[in-house]
């Protein structure tokens, strides 16, 4: 039997919307993927790349930091540790990038509402809570679980460390030269 | 001098007291570590911890060459505890620097329990000072009643209780309690060519050697010109060529594909109490038809110090951790009435700020969450009951089927808690009950008992004692019948007492190397 050409442009159609639909779905099913560091040689980091890293941590903080000690850690990772310096940079352009399009300016210039819009996409890419988002880890953020891991999540342990012990009320925190005065007074 | 020579295994604070005091002295010292080097001041450690959140796999242990099997009660990570680098544990101790009492050397004779030391307090008295000295510790007894006596001072006055130690201390006492200050290894004022505290609260990588860390008096001794030492060498048995005598060490590079034996006229394993255990035990079974029989106590009578940490909740915020970690701590437990029963207790208050474990913070996303996280613990204080345990026949440090690198077996560990240890965990849960309502706390998680941690301190499994029939060394840790073999460190301990060991070890080894170089050298 002869399949006429319109029959067999309609057979075709339909069995790649049902390898489409299939993929479609076998994505929404799949966990996020597991956040690797690539094996990108190491090296140092421009000063836009840091900006927008310290920028990102004044967001995620949402307190006030001393963006000294950041700046240390995010040029020492570059410098030292493969895939390092490559992910920061990607971090950075994808960051600039989302805040052209929300606001029409770069991420370190743009308000901390904007920056932590676009950061939200790393906690989302984590742990997507819609189909939609699974989707779009699969398709568009695939970056954005390991910029939440080794960008952001890293960013948060670091501040818990240091600044957020300003924030609960302490004059400094371990890692810091104290001295044997202070604290044997009431630290308020 | 005699030309005579001695070889050290392992570079810990017990072997490293042992070849800086006989370095000094112009002996001929070789120290043997198994782990590799580890840089002193430990500022490029601190660095990388607080500045770069890095854990640098350099200063690991080589692949199979740290391992242990455990069976029985005890289900902390023993491989942990154990830090193969060179300074050893006390690379990352707390520093704590304390002395056991009088009645923890007799508590078969005065309790009922456990073992008599061959010596006595009155014995150690001396060499306690000097190793208060050479650690540079900071203390008084002035606020602690139930100290044991002293013939000196300590070299350093102490680090005084932070506020928040002051406001529960004078709670403590209008309820009978003492709370006093922590003599610790750590130098209140600037000690030789140490400088003072600055209160980093690192203490554990400490950048600027105010802390103590055997690795200060492992350089000391190296810059002698007599002794040498030797990372990333593994001792894997002591030679012993007539009855009465041990001849070599078997010693293997960790990349190496051959062993070298080192030849040495005194040998002195200070390994700590599992790895000393394994080493004897290896060699015994692979000796000489000629050489040493160790006798079949090596491996007995292991002993954790067992702590168990209560987080306490109050009502009003104390700010923990804002000195270091440990200022407050009471003696007042450590020989009680109903001793025998149970065992003794020391109390401790920690500095420590520990988030609650229902949430990971690395699974925060935004720093608003991490103080939300962090905020409670402003007002909770950790409190550590260190306890007592008696020596006992169900724990032991045998041979496993599991083996290291270079096909020997590594040491297996089995630990029970006995109905003595039951009963001291309720003594001690009874006294932080006191000491939370006393301080008015709202609120106390107690840990339980098969939480028990050792705090990375093991005795035992060579202990000393009057004859081979009861123990493997003497009081100078000579094992019974081979006089120029020594056991150090908390290896030879007959029973723990409840308080930090590192100060008994340091002593007991300080008398070991007087020994060594007033008989042998």
């Amino acid at each position: 039997m002869l399949v006429t050409r319109r029959r067999f442009l309609g057979i075709g159609l339909a069995a790649a919307a049902a390898w489409g639909g299939w993929r479609v779905v076998t994505l929404l099913r799949m966990p996020p993927p597991e956040p690797v560091l690539g094996g990108e040689p190491v090296g140092s980091l421009a000063p836009s790349t840091i900006a927008v890293l310290v920028a990102a941590a004044e967001a995620v903080a949402g307190y006030p930091i001393d963006p000294v000690h950041y700046e240390t850690y995010y040029r020492w990772r570059a410098e030292h540790l493969r895939g390092y310096r490559a992910l920061y940079e990607r971090f950075a352009q994808e960051a600039d990038r989302g805040a052209h399009r929300l606001a029409g300016r770069p991420f370190a210039a743009a308000s901390s509402v904007v920056r932590r819009e676009i950061l939200a996409r790393g906690p989302r890419a984590r742990a997507p809570k819609t189909a939609w988002d699974r989707l779009r880890v699969q398709l568009v953020d695939y970056d954005w679980p390991a910029f939440d891991r080794f960008v952001l999540g890293e960013t948060i342990g670091l501040f818990a460390r240091t600044d957020a012990w300003v924030a609960l009320g302490y004059r400094g925190w371990p890692g810091m030269p104290r001295g044997l005065d202070r604290y044997r007074r009431f630290p308020g | 001098m005699t030309g005579r020579t001695v070889a050290i295994v392992g570079s810990g604070v017990v072997g490293t007291a042992i070849a800086y005091l006989l370095a000094l002295r112009g002996h001929r010292v070789d120290v043997f570590e198994k782990g590799p080097a580890y840089p002193y001041p430990h500022t490029r450690q601190f660095e990388d911890r607080f500045f770069y959140g890095y854990d640098d796999p350099a200063y690991l242990p080589a692949d199979g060459l740290q391992g242990l099997t455990l069976s029985g009660d005890y289900h902390r990570d023993l491989n942990d505890e154990r830090r193969m680098v060179v300074g050893g544990a006390a690379t990352h101790w707390g520093a704590i620097a304390l002395r056991m009492r009088p009645p923890d050397f007799r508590t078969r004779a005065l309790h009922g329990y456990g073992d008599d030391w061959p010596i006595a307090y009155d014995d150690l008295e001396p060499y306690y000072c000097r190793a208060e000295a050479l650690l540079g510790v900071s203390g008084t007894d002035a606020d602690n009643p139930f100290a044991p006596s002293r013939s000196r001072p300590y070299p350093l006055p102490p680090f005084e209780l932070s506020w928040s130690d002051r406001v529960l201390g004078s709670r403590l006492a209008a309820r009978g309690i003492t709370l006093h200050t922590t003599p610790q290894a750590t130098t209140r004022l600037a000690y030789g060519d140490r400088p003072a505290c600055q209160n980093f609260g690192a203490c554990d990588v400490c950048p600027i050697g105010a802390r103590y860390s055997p690795n200060y008096d492992l350089l000391r001794a190296v810059a002698t010109g007599r002794c040498m030492l030797h990372p990333g060498a593994s001792v894997r048995r002591i030679v012993t060529d007539r009855p009465d005598r041990a001849r070599a060490l078997v010693v293997r590079e960790i990349d190496g594909a051959t062993d070298t034996e080192h030849g040495a006229d005194v040998i002195v394993v200070a390994g700590g109490a599992i790895e000393n255990a394994r080493l004897l035990l290896l060699s015994a079974r692979d000796r000489l038809p000629d050489g040493v029989s160790l006798g079949g106590r090596v491996g007995e009578n292991l002993m954790f110090h067992h702590l168990w940490t209560t987080r306490l909740h109050y009502a009003e915020a104390f700010y923990p951790g804002d000195i270091g970690r440990f200022t407050g701590q009471s003696y007042q437990f450590i020989d009680p009435p109903g001793r025998g029963r149970h065992g003794a207790v020391k109390l401790e208050f920690s500095s420590n700020i520990v988030p609650p474990p229902q949430r990971p913070i690395d699974e925060v996303a935004t720093g608003a969450e991490i103080v939300d996280i962090l905020r409670p613990t402003l007002m909770q204080r950790m409190i550590t009951v260190h306890s007592e345990c008696a020596p006992d026949s169900r724990r032991t440090v045998t041979l496993s089927e599991a083996r290291d690198r270079f096909g020997d077996p590594y040491a297996h560990v089995h630990y029970e808690l006995t109905d003595f240890d039951r009963e001291t965990y309720q003594f001690g849960r009874g006294l932080v009950e006191r000491v939370a309502a006393a301080t008015g706390a709202e609120r106390a998680e107690f840990e339980p008992i098969e939480s028990v941690y050792s705090g990375g301190h093991h005795m035992g499994t060579c202990r000393m004692g009057l004859g081979p029939d009861d123990s493997v060394v003497d009081s100078f840790g000579a094992v019974h019948g081979v006089p120029n073999l020594f056991i150090a460190g908390g290896s030879a301990f007959v029973s723990p007492g409840a308080v930090n060991p590192t100060l008994t070890m340091v002593a007991l080894a300080i008398r070991t190397a007087d020994y060594i170089a007033a008989h042998l050298l």
